[in-house]
């Protein structure tokens, strides 16, 4: 409901209203956020926050991937023999073939397994190793993919096969995804690929549209980069003051008021250290080796930036309900899925947790009056794009979830937790919006599936480098930006 | 009229003080609306042009659509996600979505027209802040003005910031009050808190916790425990405010939980030791007829008093277990009419609700007085629980690197060698805690290691017992 004053409406009010004198009895309208349901689907993040009683690392990957084949395999069996079955290559029936290995040579079948790129230039603890004792070529990290060398597999509970062909080239393929392949057994040994088959986007809960005239946003923002120095970029004041109603005329302060929910998704804290690695030669271990002492090394801890970031979530905790999740650079644990926050790092934000403040995990599903939402820090599309030439991060994204699954490289290039009785990643709806934070620049688009699902898919771009913000609009699944600068600073 | 008094206000911040000030911090000083702040701040910098021509700068904002205004994104509609899925249907039709972008520009006001042009549509344009001399690049004094608006809203309530200010206001939002987080954290200082929350405040449970350093403490929560706490429910709200890390601290294990700072209290053994010591050796010894009237007055006297009182009340019905003491008390405040029925059943906080704990801590500095007094009680029922008495210990835990580290760390600790406060009490679930078993099985233990108690202090030092060993 809107708190408006007497006085003339806002759409009334010329761009130059606050350029005027004040008159002694004017009365401004101020605004208020409606009630609504900003919940988390807490059978699929139960699943991503692990308590530290029950942690284990005793076993080993390979039950993950177990898992997510046990899952996996029977849905993309069924879109394979919807399309394959009665189908007849060169006068020969196609049939399915259980396991990977009972594939006969010249005989055309069908098989399902989790996808593996053995590539050169993944990261291979032997190869640091190697490092230690002769000097390497430095290799980008950048991207692992190398064409040329780069082999694709096809394994299962029974074995490896050698994926070859014009079709399996040109397709979007990461490690850990589930797919059926349609082909034969070459004379090598390897399986030539005729066609290929994802489990297609899940089934999604179909969602009430409200017909109110009444509008309702989610704010997305990643990479706020908050560091408390000095020179911190002023934009990220801008951007609560914003949130808050503050900013600018009536109308910008409504629109304001029509935003529900605030999620910031990642990377709020700046300079965190890399991950301390073998490399010898990399600075973090030089400084790291200098550091004997036990506690923390007060000149290497800085405060700043938790204490500002604390500061202007307080401040916006009284406006409007946020949610913060981690992101890669964030103080909680390195792999996926992060834990969420300690709510402890914001001793002020703190007070509003239970009522305006909740800290999530990465990735988090929401459910916001009705939309559902499933948002990640960014990890596993950035982890993706190192294994694909090209950088549509839209497509790596629709292809999560066609894989349905949000983080099929884990636990292959993307560090994870190994989960014992169940993937959590493994997407078993798809949501109505689908973010990834910290990603180079916003790009969005609606996927459509077969089956009438609809997704909007986001990608967040850092806030700290572009100053902008994504609304979306709850019923429409409209996008808007709202971008902050600085004197024109060119970005 | 109050136009005189932003301009005078203002005058002074800017060209006397030489400090930019933005409307945020304007509309928090002057408690006014934020719009009227923008206002403010446009009135008296164009009446500053006559008066302090080149001191006083303004920077504006700029809300609106800048050109171009659209951003395709490739809209692609996926129509037919069956087809090969080889090529990504590129071949639909790729529809632009329009996105609506709003823009917030800051620019400072020699740049205004500039910037102005830049914009397709503008929205609003207000001045967002009025400084001495242009800012630099990067804006820092705002990023000050800033944290001061923050430190002033720290203070306030979510619904005034709404009202006052101008600012949006969030139905849900609602800060705690500090203190009231530790509880909120712990789980049965959640529920205590909750609990705690009901209808009373009596200002005799708000003067207890205070009062901590006694020695009495550990004799009377124990036998409060079921019986207190039933009564004292609602006394104990308040309590909780202030004493929440207490009871954070004491959730975990019953009587021996004092975490309530008592010095005195090395040798505190029974209730009944405590009473009696009191009664004789308490250097606020009271005369026993004062007792009721003090318990009846504790609820508007001091703390002191109302500790006194209370001691006084366990002095003199002499009960056999600080448990009947307390009952005692109980019914004094209930009926005047003191029963002294004896509740053997050691006080588990698990067993009792939260509020227990509560009471627990109420009734803590209710027996206090100098520690020695405790130490010839005659009961030894609640021998193990009672002494607290602060020991250094070392701790061996895990270090972040993983190497075994011993710190030695000054605890509180009582016969059955639990620690009250909480970083020794995670460590005693750590790896190499050697003094006592973990934390699930000291509950358990609670009650054995009470007769235990003088058993253990008279094990060596670190080494609650020979099954320690096994236990570990």
């Amino acid at each position: 409901m809107n708190i408006m004053s007497p006085v003339a409406s806002s759409s009334a009010l010329d761009s130059d209203y606050l350029l005027s004198s004040p008159k002694d009895d004017e009365i401004f309208p101020t605004f208020e956020r409606r009630v609504s349901a900003r919940g988390l689907i807490s059978k699929y993040n139960d699943e991503f926050v692990l308590k530290n009683t029950e942690k284990a690392y005793e076993q080993q990957y390979a039950s993950l991937y177990f898992l997510r084949l046990t899952v996996l395999k029977p849905r993309v069996s069924k879109v394979a023999a919807d399309a394959w079955n009665g189908m007849s290559i060169l006068s020969q029936e196609v049939k399915a073939v259980d396991r990977v290995l009972d594939v006969r040579q010249g005989e055309f079948c069908w098989i399902v397994g989790t996808i593996y790129i053995e590539m050169s230039l993944k990261p291979n603890i032997l190869d640091e190793i190697t490092k230690e004792f002769w000097t390497t070529a430095p290799i980008s990290k950048d991207k692992f993919v190398d064409p040329q060398h780069d082999a694709i597999m096809l394994e299962d509970e029974s074995g490896r096969v050698n994926l070859v062909g014009s079709t399996i080239k040109s397709e979007l393929l990461v490690t850990g995804c589930v797919v059926a392949v349609l082909g034969s057994e070459t004379t090598s040994g390897d399986f030539d690929v005729v066609d290929i088959r994802y489990p297609e986007l899940a089934p999604q809960v179909p969602r009430e549209i409200s017909t109110g005239h009444e509008r309702k946003y989610v704010a997305l923002v990643s990479g706020l980069q908050v560091s408390g120095d000095i020179h911190e970029t002023y934009e990220t004041s801008m951007l609560f003051e914003y949130l808050m109603g503050e900013l600018g005329g009536s109308d910008d302060s409504k629109r304001a008021s029509e935003i529900i929910h605030v999620i910031i998704a990642g990377n709020s804290f700046a300079n965190r250290d890399s991950p301390v690695s073998r490399d010898e030669d990399s600075q973090d271990n030089n400084s790291q080796k200098k550091k004997k002492k036990y506690g923390y090394d007060s000149k290497s801890y800085n405060s700043k930036p938790t204490e500002a970031l604390d500061s202007l979530l307080a401040d916006l905790s009284t406006s409007v309900s946020v949610d913060i999740m981690p992101g890669e650079q964030d103080p909680t644990n390195y792999s996926y899925p992060q834990q969420p926050i300690n709510p402890a790092l914001v001793p002020r934000t703190r007070r509003f947790l239970g009522s305006s403040f909740r800290s999530v995990s990465n990735p988090c599903w929401w459910d916001i009056e009705g939309l559902r939402i499933l948002g990640t820090g960014g990890q596993p599309v950035d982890d993706i794009f190192r294994y694909i030439e090209d950088d549509d991060r839209l497509q790596m994204m629709e292809y999560s979830l066609r894989w349905q699954h949000c983080a099929p490289t884990a636990p292959d290039t993307l560090w994870t937790y190994p989960f014992r009785d169940n993937d959590p990643f493994i997407l078993n709806e798809t949501p109505h919006l689908f973010f990834a934070g910290n990603q180079p620049e916003f790009k969005t688009k609606i996927v459509d599936g077969d089956n009438g699902q609809r997704v909007r898919l986001v990608t967040l771009p850092k806030f700290s480098e572009t100053g902008q913000v994504v609304l979306v609009d709850v019923a429409t699944l409209a996008c808007e930006v709202v971008s902050f600068g600085l004197n024109g600073a060119g970005r | 009229m109050a136009s005189e008094l932003y301009s005078t206000f203002l005058a002074t911040r800017i060209v006397h003080s030489q400090e930019a000030i933005t409307y945020r911090l304007l509309s928090r000083e002057l408690k006014i609306h934020t719009a009227l702040a923008k206002r403010y701040l446009y009135a008296f910098h164009c009446s500053s042009k006559s008066i302090y021509p080149d001191k006083v700068h303004a920077t504006y904002l700029i809300s609106g659509q800048k050109r171009p205004a659209t951003t395709a994104s490739g809209d692609v509609l996926m129509s037919d996600v069956s087809s090969p899925p080889s090529t990504l249907p590129d071949t639909d039709v790729a529809v632009e979505e329009e996105i609506v972008q709003t823009a917030f520009e800051l620019v400072p006001e020699e740049e205004l027209e500039d910037m102005k042009s830049t914009f397709r549509k503008i929205a609003y344009v207000h001045v967002y802040s009025l400084e001495p001399a242009r800012l630099p690049e990067d804006f820092i004094s705002l990023a000050e003005c800033g944290r001061k608006v923050r430190d002033i809203d720290l203070e306030e309530d979510p619904h005034t910031i709404s009202q006052t200010y101008g600012v949006i206001a969030e139905p849900a939002a609602k800060r705690q009050p500090l203190g009231q987080l530790a509880s909120a954290q712990s789980k049965p200082a959640a529920i205590l808190t909750t609990k705690t929350k009901a209808p009373h405040t009596e200002p005799e449970v708000k003067q207890r916790p205070p009062s901590k350093p006694s020695t009495m403490s550990s004799p009377l929560p124990p036998v409060g425990k079921t019986d207190r706490d039933r009564h004292f429910k609602p006394k104990a709200t308040t309590e909780v405010e202030v004493s929440s890390k207490d009871i954070k601290k004491e959730k975990r294990e019953s009587p021996p939980i004092r975490k309530l700072t008592s010095p005195a209290l090395k040798s505190a053994s029974t209730p009944s030791t405590t009473i009696k010591k009191t009664k004789s050796g308490s250097p606020t010894s009271r005369s026993s007829s004062q007792a009721s009237q003090e318990l009846q007055s504790m609820f508007s006297s001091s703390e002191d008093e109302n500790d006194k009182d209370e001691r006084e009340d366990i002095v003199n019905t002499e009960a056999e277990t600080p448990k009947d003491v307390i009952g005692a008390i109980h019914e004094s405040f209930i009926s005047d009419d003191i029963n002294l029925s004896i509740d053997k059943t050691p006080a588990k906080p698990k067993d009792t609700n939260i509020k227990s704990e509560d009471v627990e801590m109420e009734s803590a500095p209710m027996l206090e007085g100098p520690g020695e007094s405790i130490t010839n009680l005659t009961l030894t029922k609640r021998a193990p629980r009672r002494g607290r008495r602060k020991v250094t210990k070392p701790i061996h835990t895990k270090d972040a690197n993983g190497f075994l580290t011993t710190k030695y760390e000054e605890l509180w600790e009582s016969y059955s060698e639990a620690s009250d406060e909480e970083p020794s009490a995670t460590r005693l679930a750590g790896p190499v805690k050697r003094s006592s078993s973990p934390v699930p099985k000291k509950e358990k233990d609670m009650s054995a290691k009470k007769e235990n108690g003088s058993k253990k202090k008279t094990a060596s030092s670190g080494q609650s017992s020979l099954m320690s060993f096994w236990k570990k």
